[in-house]
């Protein structure tokens, strides 16, 4: 068995940010993660990140994730790759799988920082080897090096759908087409410059009807949706293509975060289902934070900077003391407002705001 | 004429409010200024010095650099390029628009690869004037090519 001050469950940028902040405020630190590398999405980031001077803007991903895990190794943060969290144990406990073993942790506080899932969407021939997530595509080809197709179709036009098509651009293969089934381009107008000055078409009020192919996928048909977004009939197009990538939203992962009987709601704007939090992300148990993806998908930016706040609060709770920390948590909220603001953000904000009101009610 | 038109000018095509500042932090000259994370960038022509730091720094590169008059009746248009195989000097290229349609036939003038710029490489074109506004890229190179 092992004791901790506070135990980080997920070292992508919210578990990071969640367990640097604990660490500097004085207390003992255990950061898990199942991944042999630490560091989450961000490593398989290679392109230039968004946010201000305070968020590394303007470094690529993968080299945030080196300086964030060089800064929680000078602050003495213990860090267990390649362990899973399995669960919380009856005593409270939390049940962690290293080296084949496993070790209860017992923990005062307990950060969530399990991140998010890819959604799938269903239609004839999904099963087809050459049809899967936008994520699992990045993944061969920025950890993996292994490019999953020449020719693909990418469906959905939020940042993933956008920036994986670069990436994969750039690795060499080509975007036959980008289908979108709302009426609109729904990443960043920036991000789909990029590939539209390449050449990839993009196809708003679009949907993939079908793959087909004898083992794999050899073609896929798009066509045009109405405003229910049903195809409609007469506007089906084939292409010819090897790979069909879904890129159509992102959801919590709450399976620990229901272990720890956290109270859920659903927000359509960040996901779905996800933990109710407080502003200073405690969820419903008062020894259980929550941030990043998993409290809502938004952005590595705002994802680090929830990490940063259920860091430096949980550490405050036990009792930990440092000078500047709590001028720092008033900077992190109004960093938080601030990447949140703009028109882009305004439906995330809404939803932040009514899972910020109800979270806090636990603790008025 | 205006000074900038054989000097040059940054062009902001960064049309939605998203939260992003590097432009702001990279330019020197105070050329470039936002007044909040997520508002837009504004641009003061006469503060710039032409340094094209924005051009790489914009992680949505949607920064460009135009020459609109060289003096032979050609323009030249600066903008990143994060696609192997790199154009070479001198080398005939496409233009093409911000859609990605063929505009005209260019010429590589430089390609830059500076550390500051972080791996992103600028590539400048020239091409007829007339175009000047039209351009904004150019048809990538097949791997086939180098």
């Amino acid at each position: 068995m092992r004791q901790t001050d506070v135990l980080v469950i997920g070292a992508g940028p919210a578990g990071l940010g969640a367990a640097i902040e604990a660490a500097r405020c004085g207390a003992q630190v255990l950061l898990v993660d199942e991944n042999k590398k630490a560091g989450g999405q961000l490593y398989k980031q290679i392109h230039k990140f968004f946010g201000s001077g305070a968020h590394y803007a303007g470094t690529r991903g993968f080299q945030i994730a080196d300086l964030l895990l060089e800064e929680a190794r000078q602050l003495g943060v213990e860090t267990l790759l390649d362990t899973r969290a399995l669960g919380r144990l009856d005593d409270g406990r939390t049940a962690i799988l290293h080296q084949n073993q496993v070790v209860p942790v017992a923990a005062k506080k307990v950060i969530l920082a399990t991140g998010a899932k890819e959604n799938a969407l269903t239609f004839p021939g999904w099963t087809l080897p050459g049809v899967m997530t936008a994520g699992a595509a990045q993944t061969f080809s920025n950890v993996h090096g292994t490019l999953v197709g020449e020719r693909i179709l990418m469906v959905g036009s939020g940042n993933v759908g956008l920036i994986v098509s670069y990436q994969l651009m750039q690795a060499g293969a080509r975007i036959q087409a980008l289908v979108e089934a709302a009426p609109q381009i729904t990443g960043y107008l920036v991000h789909a410059g990029k590939i539209q000055r390449a050449g990839v078409p993009v196809y708003t009020s679009h949907t993939v009807i079908e793959a087909r192919g004898q083992n794999r996928v050899e073609e896929a048909v798009i066509a045009q949706v109405d405003a229910s977004f049903q195809p409609i009939p007469g506007t089906e197009q084939t292409l010819a293509v090897d790979t069909v990538l879904l890129a159509v939203g992102l959801n919590p992962r709450t399976e620990l975060a229901g272990m720890f009987q956290c109270r859920t709601g659903y927000e359509g704007g960040l996901g779905g289902i996800l933990p109710l939090h407080d502003r200073w992300m405690r969820a419903s148990q008062p020894d259980v934070y929550v941030c990043g993806d998993l409290a809502g998908v938004e952005e590595a930016n705002t994802a680090l900077e929830e990490g940063r706040l259920a860091g430096t609060h949980a550490a405050l709770s036990i009792g930990c003391r440092h000078e500047s920390a709590q001028a720092r948590m008033e900077e992190l909220l109004e960093s938080l407002q601030s990447l949140r603001s703009g028109a882009h953000a305004a439906r995330r904000q809404d939803c932040k705001a009514h899972i910020i009101e109800q979270g806090g009610a636990f603790y008025a | 004429m205006p000074k900038n038109t054989k000097q040059g000018l940054a062009v902001l095509e960064c049309c939605q409010e998203i939260p992003c500042n590097p432009c702001t932090t990279v330019c020197r000259t105070g050329a470039i200024v936002k007044r909040a994370l997520t508002s837009r960038p504004v641009f003061h022509p006469e503060l710039c010095v032409g340094c094209k730091l924005c051009v790489a720094a914009c992680p949505g590169q949607a920064i460009f650099f135009q020459i609109p008059d060289l003096g032979d009746g050609q323009a030249a248009l600066t903008f990143p390029y994060e696609y192997l195989p790199l154009p070479q000097v001198g080398q005939e290229v496409t233009a093409v628009d911000r859609m990605g349609q063929p505009v005209c036939p260019a010429t590589v003038q430089a390609v830059e690869q500076r550390p500051v710029y972080q791996q992103t490489a600028l590539v400048t074109l020239s091409f007829p004037a007339e175009y000047l506004e039209n351009v904004r890229f150019m048809k990538r190179l097949d791997r086939e090519d180098c």
